[in-house]
C-alpha cells in the first residue's frame, strides 16, 4: 500500500523505553500510553462487571432467594449495567485500540488534541470511580437505564451514578471530537478517504455519534439529578413534566449507543478478515458507507424500545421501519466479509476464529433484533429474559467477542510479544460453548414468559436458569483461560516480529512495539489498504 | 355456635338495612338533581375553547369616552382581549393586574406589537367605571408609553356581550349581584381569529411573548423570534407555553455539528513536516 520508512538500525526507541517512571505514564500524552492505559482500567472494571454477573447467576440458580435479597440483586444488576454499558462496552474498542491504532493507521504521530485525549482518560476514571464510590453508598437500584420516575423518587444512591456517567459521557465526547478531527486533519501524505483502512471508517462513524448522541444523555442525566435535588418538574408529571420525555431523550444517545459499541467490532472484523483470508477485502466502499448508514439509521431508531411506553401508532410504524432498515447496512458488511472469505487462503489463527464467531453470535442477536423491531411480536417479548438474550448477542456477542479478537490480533504489536496460539484456541472454543450454553435459554425462557431484572422465578423456568448458569461458568473459565495466556504471553512470550500476521496496514510497517513518534519517516501512501499477496512470515 | 350467632345477626340487620335504603332511596332524586344543577352551572361558567375561530367584528362596544367602536376598527394588529367585569371583588383585578405586570416586563411593544382591549361582561356596567379601570390600569404600567388608543376599555349591551362571549367560549353566570366566570386571557389574529389561551392568574412574559407571535400567523419579524416559536409548544390543556426540551437539544447539536464542521474544513489538513 505503500513506500514506507524502512527502519533504521539500531532499531528505534520505542515507546515503552522512551520514558520510565508512574509520572511517565499518567502524565503521558501519547497516544499509545493512553490506549494502554485505557486498556489497564476498562479490564479491572470489565472484570468488577464480570464478577457482578457472576453473583447474579449463582443467585437464579435455583428459585427463592439463595443468599442474596431481592433488592442487592437489583442494585448487583444495576451495577453490573453501568460497568459493562459505559465502563466497558463504550469504551473498549474505540479508547483502546483506537487511541493505539488510529494515528499510526493513517500515518500520523499522534492524534490532533494529544492532552484532551489524556483528560478525556482522567475523565474516565473519575467517572468510573464515583460510580465504584456509589456502591460503597449502597448502589443505585435503578438499571442501567435510569428510568423516571423511580430514578426519580428511589431512596437508593442514584445522584453520584448518574454524575459518573455525566463524566463518562465527557470522555466519549472528547475522545470523538479527536477522532474526527485526526482523521480530518493528520492523514499521511497519499492516505486519501479510499485508501483509509476500514478500522478507521467505522472509528470516524463512531466518533461522529459519539459527538453528536452523547451530550443528549449527559443533559439527560443532568436534569435527572436537577429533578431529584431541586424539583425542577422536567419529568414529573405532577410538576408538568413528563416521564416519557425522558425515554425520549435517553433512547436518542442510547440507541446509537448501541452502534457506537458495534460500529468498531465492524472495524476490527474488516481488518482481522483480510489479513486471516490473505485478500483485499470485497466491497471496499460498502463497507465504509455502511459504517455511516449504520450510524445515520441508528440515530433514528429509537423509538422502538419505546413501542409499549405510550406512543403513536404512526411513529411506531415508522420507528418499525427504520429498525428494518438499519439492518440493511449490517447485512451488506456481513455479506462482504463472507465474500471476501471465498475462496481466500485461509488462516484459522485466533483473531478470525473470534471474528467468524463474531459473525455467528451477531447474526443471532441481530435476528433476534427484528423479532422486537416488528410491532406485534414486540409485545409478546417486550421485558422478558428474551431481551437480555438478545443484547448479550449483540453487545457481548459483538462487541465483547470482537474486543477479544482485537487483543488477539494487536497484541503483538502492542507488547512486542506472542501468546500461545493453540491455547487461545481452545480458551474460544470453550467460550463459544460456554456463551451459547448461558445465553440461548435465557432467550428460550423470555419466549415461555419469564420476565427480564427478577430477582426470582417460578419453578418451571429452573431448567433454563439452570443450564445458563452453567453456561456462565464455562463462560468465565475461558475468559480467565484467555487472560492467563494473553498475561503468560505478556510476561513469557516469545518476541513478536514487526508483522507476525501478515497484515497490509500501516501499524505492521513499522517497528514492534512502535516507536514514539510511530514511524522513523512519515508514510507516503501510494495504494489502498489491503493490497495482497504479501510476503507472509514464517511462524 | 357459628351458625347461632349468624342467625342471630341476621334477625337484627333487616329492619335496620331497610330503614337504611329507604333512606337512602328517599335522598337520590335529590342527589340526582343537586348533581344536575351542579353540573349545568359548571358548564354555563367554564371555558370552551374555541380556537382557529373568528370572533365577530361588526360588534359595537361603548369606548372610554363613551362613543361607540365597531371592533373591526379597533382590532388591526394581534390583539389581547379580556373578559372581565370592572366592580369584581374577586378574580378580575389581580386578572388585570397580573396582565400589567406581564406588559411590562414582556419585551414587545404595546401599540407597536399589539393591542389590548378589556371588555366589560356586566350589561350594567357603564363608561365610567370602564374609564376609572382604564385610567387605574394604564397608571399602575411602569411602561408609559400605553394610552387608551393601545390598551381599550369598554363596555356593552347584553345582545353584543352574548355574542363576544359566546364567540370566544367564556361561560359565566350571575351570582347575586357578581358573576361566577373564568379568568383568561384571550389572543386575536388582526382578523379576529382566536389564536391563543393563557390561563389569566399566572402565566409569564415569555408566554404572552409567544402568544402575540402567534397571534401574528407566522408573520413573526426576526430570526430570534423564530427561534422561540421553535423551542415553544402551546399545550392546549394547560392552556400555557412548554419548552420543548428535544428541539433545544437538536438546535444545540446541530450549532455544535455547524461549528465543529466549519472548524474542520476552515483549518483543512496539516502536512506533515519532512
Amino acid at each position: 500500500m505503500t513506500s514506507l520508512a524502512t527502519p533504521s538500525q539500531p532499531e528505534p526507541v520505542n515507546f515503552y523505553q522512551a520514558r520510565r517512571g508512574i509520572l511517565s505514564w499518567l502524565l503521558t500524552t501519547d497516544h499509545k500510553r493512553i490506549g494502554i492505559l485505557y486498556l489497564i482500567s476498562i479490564l479491572i472494571f470489565f472484570f468488577f462487571a464480570v464478577s457482578m454477573a457472576f453473583m447474579m447467576r449463582l443467585e437464579l440458580f435455583s428459585p427463592g432467594e439463595q443468599f442474596i435479597s431481592a433488592e442487592t440483586y437489583n442494585r448487583i444488576l444495576t451495577l453490573h449495567g453501568v460497568a459493562m454499558i459505559f465502563l466497558f462496552i463504550i469504551p473498549v474498542i474505540p479508547s483502546i485500540f483506537g487511541n493505539f491504532f488510529l494515528p499510526i493507521m493513517i500515518g500520523a504521530s499522534d492524534v490532533a488534541f494529544p492532552r484532551l485525549n489524556l483528560l478525556s482518560w482522567y475523565f474516565y476514571v473519575t467517572g468510573a470511580l464515583l460510580a465504584l464510590i456509589s456502591v460503597g453508598l449502597g448502589g443505585p437500584d435503578t438499571g442501567w437505564t435510569f428510568y423516571v420516575p423511580y430514578s426519580v423518587d428511589t431512596q437508593a444512591n442514584v445522584t453520584v451514578p448518574l454524575v459518573a456517567a455525566v463524566i463518562l459521557g465527557w470522555s466519549s465526547i472528547l475522545t470523538g471530537i479527536n477522532f474526527v478531527t485526526t482523521v480530518h486533519r493528520l492523514r499521511a501524505p497519499g492516505m486519501t478517504w479510499f485508501r483509509l483502512p476500514l478500522f478507521i471508517w467505522a472509528l470516524y462513524a463512531t466518533a461522529w455519534t459519539l459527538i453528536i448522541a452523547t451530550p443528549v444523555v449527559g443533559m439527560t442525566l443532568v436534569l435527572v439529578v436537577l429533578e431529584r435535588l431541586l424539583g425542577v418538574g422536567i419529568f414529573d408529571p405532577s410538576r408538568g413534566g413528563d416521564p416519557i420525555l425522558f425515554q425520549h431523550l435517553f433512547w436518542i444517545y442510547s440507541h446509537p449507543a448501541v452502534y457506537i459499541m458495534v460500529l468498531p467490532a465492524m472495524g476490527v472484523v474488516s481488518e482481522v478478515i483480510p489479513t486471516f483470508a490473505r485478500k483485499t477485502i470485497f466491497g471496499y466502499k460498502f463497507i465504509a458507507f455502511s459504517s455511516i448508514s449504520i450510524a445515520g439509521l441508528g440515530s433514528l431508531v429509537w423509538g422502538h424500545h419505546m413501542f409499549v411506553s405510550g406512543m403513536g401508532d404512526f411513529a411506531r410504524v415508522v420507528f418499525s421501519f427504520l429498525t428494518f432498515l438499519v439492518a440493511v447496512p449490517s447485512g451488506v458488511k456481513v455479506f462482504n466479509w463472507l465474500a471476501t472469505l471465498y475462496k481466500a487462503s485461509i488462516k484459522l489463527d485466533p483473531p478470525l476464529v473470534f471474528a467468524l464467531m463474531f459473525i455467528f453470535l451477531f447474526s443471532i442477536g441481530g435476528l433476534s433484533g427484528l423479532i422486537q423491531g416488528s410491532l406485534a411480536t414486540d409485545v409478546h417479548v417486550h421485558d422478558t429474559s428474551f431481551i437480555v438474550a438478545h443484547f448479550h448477542y449483540t453487545m457481548f456477542g459483538g462487541a465483547g467477542v470482537m474486543f477479544f479478537a482485537a487483543l488477539h490480533y494487536w497484541f503483538p504489536k502492542m507488547f512486542g510479544r506472542l501468546y500461545r496460539k493453540d491455547i487461545a484456541l481452545v480458551a474460544a472454543a470453550i467460550f463459544f460453548i460456554g456463551f451459547n450454553t448461558l445465553y440461548l435459554p435465557l432467550g428460550a425462557a423470555g419466549l415461555a414468559g419469564m420476565p427480564r431484572r427478577y430477582a426470582d422465578y417460578l419453578p418451571e423456568y429452573t431448567i433454563y436458569h439452570r443450564i445458563s448458569t452453567i453456561g456462565s461458568w464455562i463462560t468465565i473459565s475461558a475468559i480467565l483461560l484467555m487472560f492467563g495466556n494473553l498475561l503468560h504471553g505478556l510476561l513469557r512470550g516469545k518476541k513478536a516480529g514487526e508483522n507476525p500476521w501478515g497484515g497490509t496496514t500501516l501499524e505492521w510497517m513499522t517497528t514492534t512495539p512502535p516507536p514514539v513518534e510511530n514511524f522513523e519517516k512519515t508514510p507516503v501512501i501510494t495504494g489502498g489498504p489491503y493490497q495482497y499477496p504479501i510476503e507472509v512470515p514464517d511462524e | 355456635m357459628h351458625t347461632e350467632k349468624c342467625h342471630k345477626g341476621h334477625g337484627a340487620w333487616p329492619p335496620l338495612a331497610m330503614a337504611g335504603l329507604i333512606v337512602l332511596a328517599s335522598c337520590l332524586p335529590l342527589l340526582a338533581h343537586e348533581e344536575n344543577e351542579t353540573n349545568v352551572d359548571n358548564e354555563r361558567v367554564q371555558l370552551t375553547e374555541k380556537l382557529g375561530a373568528t370572533v365577530p367584528l361588526d360588534l359595537t362596544f361603548i369606548d372610554e369616552q363613551g362613543k361607540p367602536a365597531i371592533l373591526k376598527d379597533r382590532i388591526n394588529k394581534p390583539t389581547v382581549l379580556t373578559l372581565v367585569y370592572y366592580r369584581c371583588p374577586g378574580i378580575c383585578s389581580p386578572l388585570l393586574h397580573e396582565l400589567a405586570l406581564v406588559v411590562d416586563k414582556c419585551d414587545l411593544t404595546p401599540g407597536v406589537d399589539y393591542d389590548l382591549i378589556t371588555i366589560s361582561f356586566d350589561v350594567r356596567e357603564g363608561t365610567d367605571l370602564a374609564r376609572n379601570a382604564g385610567n387605574a390600569m394604564r397608571e399602575s404600567l411602569k411602561n408609559k408609553t400605553v394610552t387608551p388608543e393601545t390598551w381599550r376599555f369598554m363596555t356593552g349591551d347584553a345582545e353584543n356581550i352574548r355574542k363576544i362571549t359566546d364567540a370566544v367560549g367564556f361561560g359565566f353566570k350571575p351570582d347575586k349581584e357578581d358573576f361566577v366566570h373564568p379568568t383568561v386571557v384571550i389572543f386575536l389574529s388582526k382578523d379576529g381569529k382566536i389564536t391563543r389561551y393563557l390561563n389569566g392568574l399566572e402565566f409569564l412574559p415569555a408566554d404572552m411573548k409567544m402568544a402575540v407571535i402567534d397571534a401574528s400567523q407566522g408573520r413573526v419579524r426576526n430570526f430570534m423570534h423564530k427561534l422561540q416559536r421553535f423551542c415553544f409548544r402551546y399545550d392546549r390543556d394547560r392552556r400555557s407555553y412548554e419548552l420543548q426540551i428535544n428541539r433545544v437539544i437538536l438546535l444545540g447539536t446541530l450549532a455544535f455539528v455547524a461549528v465543529f464542521g466549519a472548524f474542520l474544513v476552515v483549518r483543512g489538513r496539516i502536512r506533515p513536516k519532512k
